[in-house]
């Protein structure tokens, strides 16, 4: 890898914003997960358990590459396992636990068309992080393709089907922008080119690729204002605690173990 | 295919018989047929889904494959509680995908049993009624990480033995299926084998988890074969949907295990286990029978539990369903 | 029961034998009629190829709803881990199966299509002995009645 030697502020924004991402990849793979063995259909089990995987793996990568960015001593498993439930900092939209198929869908639908903007923002200005991004953008295309599916044959199936995601794509509207808050150390980033563009910009972008799919189905959402979102990565809701005890749970059984 | 007059059997069927791939024909009276038939599978012959079969040998495949697709459908349970609690990123990501290839094979034999006659909600009916049986390893709790480790290792062995003798199956759909499922059943044995190694290698509390596991797991282990039975009265020996009696394959599992159980330094709970060198086989403490059939019978201390939430989250997701059948006529 | 591979058969002497145990089997159908069947999930038979070169290969079926989803499961069961670079799904119902497997067994010679019924060693050897010649070594010859390029030559 060659890695160019960053400045302590743009070190700092780059652990902060690859944090991020990962969380996000590590508790939507995580919710994901739970549809393992329980799903809708079967053939449908095995896809959506081979979609939470992808994201553990984006995740672990993301991981890998923050702790050798930090180099603290803490390998991928730590960072991801020996937190406080306080100091996870995925989006909001995450932080909600697993629902229906119907809720599990919107989620996957507005994460995977934000995510897939957030990974179009990245540019080559570090370079470990642009070569995984690549690598994560083709495993992202068959998730949106996947969501798409399934968000045209609910929302056209009518009735009990349509209503439910239609109310499941609103419950989580108001945390969808979450995905794309603006980073703390947002300015260093776009200055090292490790962003391309502001997420304000990502932000409008990704608000029409959402019309875009939506609107031939008759759903328009409100996703919030024109400004972009500055909404807070530090909440930890009861759904996500309750989480957070289960994949914790082994692990602290036995501490500073191998597993 | 369309059968026009022109090509309408020109051979008597009796020759005709003689010269085909498949020697039974309709035209041939029942009892001949039914001789022909059993001969083709007693000689090693493969039936397909479009061929003609007695009713017998359909009922027994289908009952013997029903059992095998609900056993991986309910076996995913026991496993699936542990997903969220996999202590690292990567035995996450190998539980997680170990899981979903029971469900996956579940899915491969359903469609197996489902070409037999039975559709796949009808299946899942019974199953939930209680009519059908799933086998006795998966009605009983998992109460450790370490229980994690051997379900994957010796559970899967135990199956992957008897899954061998199935690639060669008589019913073709069965068998092919069977070589599939034995070569990522091979990926779960390691990761099992992986994370009992592990344990075993490490602290005081860790190495006690692993072998309080192998302790509860070690007579339903046992029992998972079943009891010695005649090889002359089995009918699914006799179809050749099997190829190997229980005693066969308990024998077997026990050569290969014991040594690599042993080796870790655990200990196996049954004081009478030996391999009796003059007879060339293992002696072992007579199984609890009574307990097999309690369990298979659906009285397992996990049974009913298990069986509630397959139920009810059967109805939660019926749901979905119904809309996915609903919705390509809607998009046309 | 063309198209449906996977149908179950046509009447036979063993329902009819149980007919007279059970009762008449006509009734399903009535109850049929009354109550249609919901609308199922259908079969899609997949098709996989392993590396390049290699022949389309059956891999098995999924219940699939529609052809998109269909290539979805496809991939999902018959590609996981990565063990088909193509994957075909084709809708069982659009399957056409020969059912008269007698029509496979030519009844008459047809040795003149296969390359062992042309046997020529006793022709050769008049020849030989009637041109003076003897028999070529393995690097004169360039084709055998095979029709596949000598193989030692290495050409």
């Amino acid at each position: 890898m060659t890695t160019r030697a960053l400045d302590a502020s743009t070190q700092a924004a780059l652990a902060d914003f690859l944090l991020s991402m990962a969380d996000d990849e590590f508790v939507i793979g995580y919710s994901d997960s739970e549809w393992t063995g329980i799903a809708p259909i079967l053939e449908e089990d095995v896809a959506i358990s081979s979609i939470a995987q992808d994201e553990l793996g984006h995740a672990r990568a993301l991981y890998e590459l923050l702790a050798g960015l930090l180099d603290d001593g803490r390998d991928a498993d730590a960072i991801a396992y020996d937190r406080e439930p306080e100091a996870y900092r995925h989006a909001p939209l995450l932080d909600h636990g697993r629902g229906d198929w119907a809720d599990t869908m919107a989620r996957r639908f507005l994460y995977d068309t934000a995510d897939t903007a957030r990974l179009g923002a990245i540019g080559g200005g570090w370079p470990p992080l642009a070569e995984l991004v690549a690598k994560i953008r083709r495993e992202e295309r068959y998730h949106v393709m996947h969501v798409t599916l399934w968000a045209e044959r609910l929302a056209r199936a009518g009735g009990d089907a349509r209503a439910r995601f239609v109310a499941a794509l609103e419950a989580l509207a108001p945390d969808a922008p979450s995905v794309l808050a603006a980073p703390e150390g947002e300015a260093a980033l776009l200055e090292a080119g490790i962003l391309v563009r502001p997420m304000a910009a990502t932000v409008d972008e990704w608000r029409a690729d959402v019309a875009r799919i939506l609107g031939p189905l008759g759903i328009s959402l409100a996703l919030g204002s024109g400004a972009a979102p500055r909404p807070t990565r530090t909440t930890a809701s009861a759904d996500f605690r309750w989480l957070w005890g289960e994949f914790t749970s082994v692990r602290r059984s036995e501490v500073g173990a191998t597993w | 295919m369309t059968d026009p007059l022109a090509l309408d059997p020109i051979l008597p069927a009796r020759e005709r018989s003689e010269r085909s791939a498949r020697p039974w024909n309709e035209e041939l009276p029942h009892d001949e047929r039914y001789q022909l038939f059993e001969a083709h599978v007693l000689g090693g012959g493969k039936i397909e889904p479009n061929d003609w079969m007695p009713d017998e040998y359909r009922t027994a495949v289908l009952r013997f494959v029903e059992m095998h697709a609900n056993s991986e459908l309910m076996g995913v349970l026991p496993e699936r509680e542990w997903i969220m609690r996999a202590p690292t990123l990567r035995r996450k990501l190998a539980l997680t995908s170990k899981v979903q290839d029971e469900v996956g094979h579940a899915q491969l034999l359903y469609r197996v049993a489902e070409d037999l006659g039975k559709p796949r909600e009808a299946m899942f009916d019974d199953l939930l009624a209680g009519k059908t049986k799933f086998h006795n390893v998966f009605h009983y709790p998992t109460r450790t990480w370490a229980d994690i480790g051997i379900i994957a290792w010796l559970v899967d062995a135990a199956a992957i033995v008897a899954q061998q003798a199935l690639r060669d199956s008589s019913y073709g759909p069965y068998a092919r299926t069977m070589q599939k499922i034995c070569w990522e059943e091979s990926v779960h044995i390691m990761h099992g084998r992986d994370v009992v190694l592990t344990l075993a290698n490490g602290t005081p509390s860790q190495r006690a988890m692993v072998q309080e596991a192998l302790d509860r797991w070690w007579g339903p282990l046992m029992q998972m074969h079943g009891p010695r039975s005649d090889r002359t009265k089995d009918r699914d020996l006799h179809w050749r949907i099997k190829a190997k009696t229980s005693e066969e394959l308990r024998q077997e599992f026990l050569t290969i295990y014991v040594p690599r159980i042993l080796e870790m330094g655990l200990t196996i709970p049954d004081p009478e286990l030996r391999f009796d060198a003059e007879a060339g086989e293992w002696r072992y403490a007579d199984p609890d029978w009574a307990e097999l059939r309690a369990v298979v019978t659906n009285h397992g201390p996990k049974s009913e539990e298990r069986l509630e939430f397959r139920r009810l989250n059967r109805a939660a997701t019926a749901w979905v369903r119904e809309a996915i059948l609903a919705a390509p006529e809607a998009a046309a | 029961m063309t198209g449906d591979p996977g149908g179950t058969a046509d009447p036979t002497a063993d329902q009819t034998a149980r007919m007279l145990d059970e009762g008449d089997p006509n009734t399903a159908d009535i109850d049929r009629q009354l109550n249609p069947e919901p609308a199922r999930l259908e079969p899609w038979e997949v098709f996989r190829q392993e590396k390049d070169g290699d022949p389309m290969r059956h891999g098995g079926n999924i219940l699939a709803p529609d052809p998109e989803l269909a290539l979805h499961y496809a991939r999902e069961m018959f590609s996981r881990r990565g063990e088909s670079i193509r994957l075909w799904v084709v809708r069982r119902a659009d399957i056409h199966v020969l059912e008269d497997l007698d029509l496979l067994q030519p009844p008459l010679d047809r040795s003149f299509k296969k390359p062992g019924g042309y046997v020529m060693r006793d022709k050769l050897a008049t020849a030989r002995s009637r041109a003076g010649t003897s028999k070529p070594g393995a690097r004169a010859g360039s084709h055998n009645t095979t029709g596949r390029r000598g193989g030692s030559t290495g050409s």
